[in-house]
């Protein structure tokens, strides 16, 4: 019978990465952070992240190595100063010229000048998401080899304009649709020395899992949307009539958070599914990957993570974050090997400066 | 001797490892391959990548700018590595004590720095910032809506404050003029702002029972203006704000929340003190702002929701107490004519009349 038990020949055992770290040593670093920044009026922040960051990268290895961070400070601080003087401080003066503008009596030029900077905000949320990741993949290091982000954050601001415009005309339905071309535009840019990493997914089999949160969240639209309606049309009808109206709203208001809030768990299954989806459909080198994670598992994990965090007034963060390095090491699974040989120092993919747009959009 | 460790060398330009030895001899690591090379990195330059692991396996580099990296493996590695090398503590990102020393000591000597400084600071900003910046900032503060709803237009009783004013503040040395505004609030209170403005509610006015209970609470407010505290106030709300944006990431308004702090006792005394010199100077008896003081006192032990100006100043019967020690002029005059007066209390009538309502028609003047 012990032949039935030995692992079949063609499954061998997935390789995994190894996560590590001690919470005590990670909240010792958050510490001295939060008083070096408290001390700082908020400027050593910068080298408080990346202290963090250093913590929490090497506490991750594969195969024996531990990967790197190897972000400065002083390049947070500095991409932080650059956005905030050629983006911020611009777009504040557009911003408030629309303001003046429009309390000037100008509504039609005013009201132009305001939609049109935030228009340029939604776009700048995108590119600051891109950029944050091009700039932490660019300071990861594993067995001395950078990885990278290619691809550019201008075609990404494009794709992520186009995903929220989706959104809001099919109701949100389209989210399945959207999170695979998003991340496909990601994952293809992805780079780990000269090997590149590719990815391909359906997003059709996504869509099953969204149903029920999609349904969800238009539930709780729609009653909230009745609770306002319903406040307008009492308005100016009495004071009696109000407060009625009033009372009522509050109750849909209620039922509408409660639906929300149904929605937001029952989306823990959905990103479970993507999680499998993303990981299976990318390859790199010849190396396959699966995350073989379910829908109960991660909102398990969430939830703990999100009680850990408010139960101990983000006391317990930094074991929160060691967490996350476990998760992942423990549902993803690698199979196969590059030829390592292969595998050269990219020198094309570099940018100079840090986050400083996720700094200020993010 | 040190034994040598099981160790992969990679050279920053391919992925693939070189097996090696490391031993730690004296002065330098020594790498040692399976054909026999070797090549060795001075202690004095090695660089700690990585430490985790549970101190079996530490990454190093040649130097800080290198692209090398050695992996060493082994139990009990890293403090093997520690005692040839032991700057290698240095790099560490953590390892407390030293750190949080270091910290605690940045902490006490920035505070102490800000302690003995800021007032300094504070004294200097107040004194170099431009006045057509404060004015602006005062005009700002004392139009809020919200707080101290509509600005009341009647312009007699304008007229006939702004001349009191003018007559309180001839001997105080102003830099800037002052301008009263009236507002048509029924909390019973009076602010300065910077850039000289102050704003009378008219609350204030219908409770006081002579003008020269007005005269002394405007001199009291005079006396803030002349020594610059609605601005002080303002740079150091400022001064948190800064602080709380710079943790928090968040930009909220200074805004008119300055107004409604109190000044400390110090402030409150040297306003008083002004005060009363400046009623001296008027010829206008003192015993305006004790006796508003006495009433406004008494008030408060029978009703509990008395607010504004008990609320945002300190006790009242120790200042009452030095006011009527203060000896007054020996031939007072008096802070209004009596049909100024009469302006005065009706400065808020249109408005009133606006917002409807007899609750708001001023009281019987005795």
């Amino acid at each position: 019978m012990s032949e039935v038990l030995d692992a079949p020949v063609d499954a061998p055992q997935p390789d995994r990465l190894k996560a590590g770290g001690d919470g005590g040593n990670l909240l010792a670093i958050h510490l001295m952070g939060l008083l070096l920044t408290l001390v700082t009026l908020g400027i050593y922040r910068f080298w408080w992240r990346t202290n963090v960051r250093r913590y929490l990268w090497s506490s991750l290895s594969y195969k024996g190595d531990p990967f790197e961070y190897t972000g400065r400070g002083l390049e947070l601080f500095v991409g932080f100063l650059i956005v905030l003087v050629l983006v911020v401080a611009p777009l504040m003066g557009v911003y408030f010229l629309g303001y003046y503008l429009l309390k000037s009596g100008d509504l039609l030029l005013g009201g132009t000048i305001m939609g049109f900077s935030y228009l340029i905000m939604f776009g700048l949320f995108g590119a600051a998401i891109y950029r944050v990741m091009t700039y932490r993949l660019s300071r990861t290091k594993w067995r001395g080899i950078r990885a990278a982000l290619g691809g550019s954050a201008f075609r990404y601001t494009g794709l992520y304009m186009l995903s929220l415009l989706l959104q809001a005309l099919t109701l949100s339905l389209a989210t399945p649709f959207v999170t695979i071309m998003v991340y496909r535009y990601i994952l293809n840019n992805v780079w780990f020395g000269s090997g590149r990493l590719t990815f391909d997914a359906e997003w059709k089999p996504l869509f099953k899992y969204y149903v029920v949160p999609g349904i969800l969240r238009l539930a709780a639209l729609a009653v909230i949307g009745v609770a306002i309606y319903q406040m307008t049309r009492a308005s100016g009808q009495g004071d009696a009539a109000e407060r009625a109206a009033a009372l009522n709203g509050l109750g849909y208001i209620g039922a509408g958070l409660l639906l929300l809030l149904a929605a937001k768990i029952a989306m823990y299954w959905y990103w479970a599914a993507v999680i499998r989806t993303l990981v299976a459909g990318m390859e790199f080198e010849g190396v396959r990957f699966s995350a073989p994670v379910t829908g109960g598992k991660y909102a398990g994990f969430m939830i703990v993570n999100f009680l850990l965090v408010v139960f101990t007034q983000y006391i317990a963060y930094p074991w929160v974050q060691l967490r996350i390095l476990r998760f992942v090491a423990g549902i993803l699974e690698i199979r196969g090997e590059p030829d390592f040989a292969r595998i050269s120092q990219n020198t094309a993919l570099q940018p100079r400066f840090g986050e400083g747009l996720g700094e200020a959009f993010l | 001797m040190n034994r040598s460790y099981q160790a992969t060398l990679y050279d920053g330009h391919s992925a693939a490892g070189r097996v090696c030895a490391a031993l730690p001899a004296d002065g330098a690591l020594e790498i040692h391959f399976d054909d026999s090379t070797s090549t060795a990195w001075p202690y004095a330059t090695l660089t700690l990548i990585s430490d985790e692991g549970d101190g079996n396996r530490v990454v190093l580099a040649p130097g800080p700018k290198s692209g090398e990296r050695l992996t060493v493996a082994g139990p009990g590695v890293f403090r093997v590595m520690l005692a040839a090398v032991p700057s290698l503590r240095d790099q560490q990102p953590t390892r407390g004590y030293r750190m949080a020393a270091l910290t605690a000591g940045a902490i006490v000597a920035v505070l102490a720095l800000a302690w003995a400084g800021y007032p300094l600071i504070k004294d200097g900003l107040a004194a170099v910032l431009p006045a057509s910046w404060s004015d602006r900032i005062g005009a700002e503060m004392v139009n809020d809506e919200a707080m101290f709803e509509k600005p009341c237009t009647g312009a007699a009783g304008i007229a006939a404050l702004n001349d009191l004013a003018g007559r309180l503040s001839r001997y105080a040395g102003m830099r800037e003029p002052i301008t009263v505004h009236v507002r048509s609030s029924d909390t019973v209170n009076a602010f300065a702002a910077t850039g000289g403005h102050i704003a009378v509610l008219d609350g204030l006015i219908q409770q006081a029972a002579t003008p020269d209970e007005v005269a002394g609470v405007l001199a009291h407010e005079i006396g803030h203006v002349k020594h610059r505290h609605p601005l002080k106030r303002l740079i150091d709300v400022a001064g948190i704000q800064l602080i709380v944006t710079g943790i928090s990431g968040d930009v909220g308004a200074v805004g008119t929340t300055v107004l409604m702090l109190n000044y400390g006792r110090k402030d409150e005394a040297q306003a008083d003190r002004t005060a009363l010199d400046l009623l001296d100077h008027a010829g206008i008896k003192a015993n305006g702002l004790a006796d508003f003081f006495d009433r406004m006192a008494a008030k408060r032990k029978n009703r509990l929701d008395i607010t504004g100006f008990l609320r945002t100043h300190p006790p009242l019967a120790e200042r009452s107490a030095m006011m009527r020690d203060h000896k007054s002029p020996a031939a007072p005059r008096p802070a209004l004519t009596d049909r100024q007066w009469r302006d005065v209390r009706a400065v808020c009538a249109a408005e009133k009349a606006g917002s409807s309502s007899a609750k708001d028609a001023p009281e019987a003047d005795k």
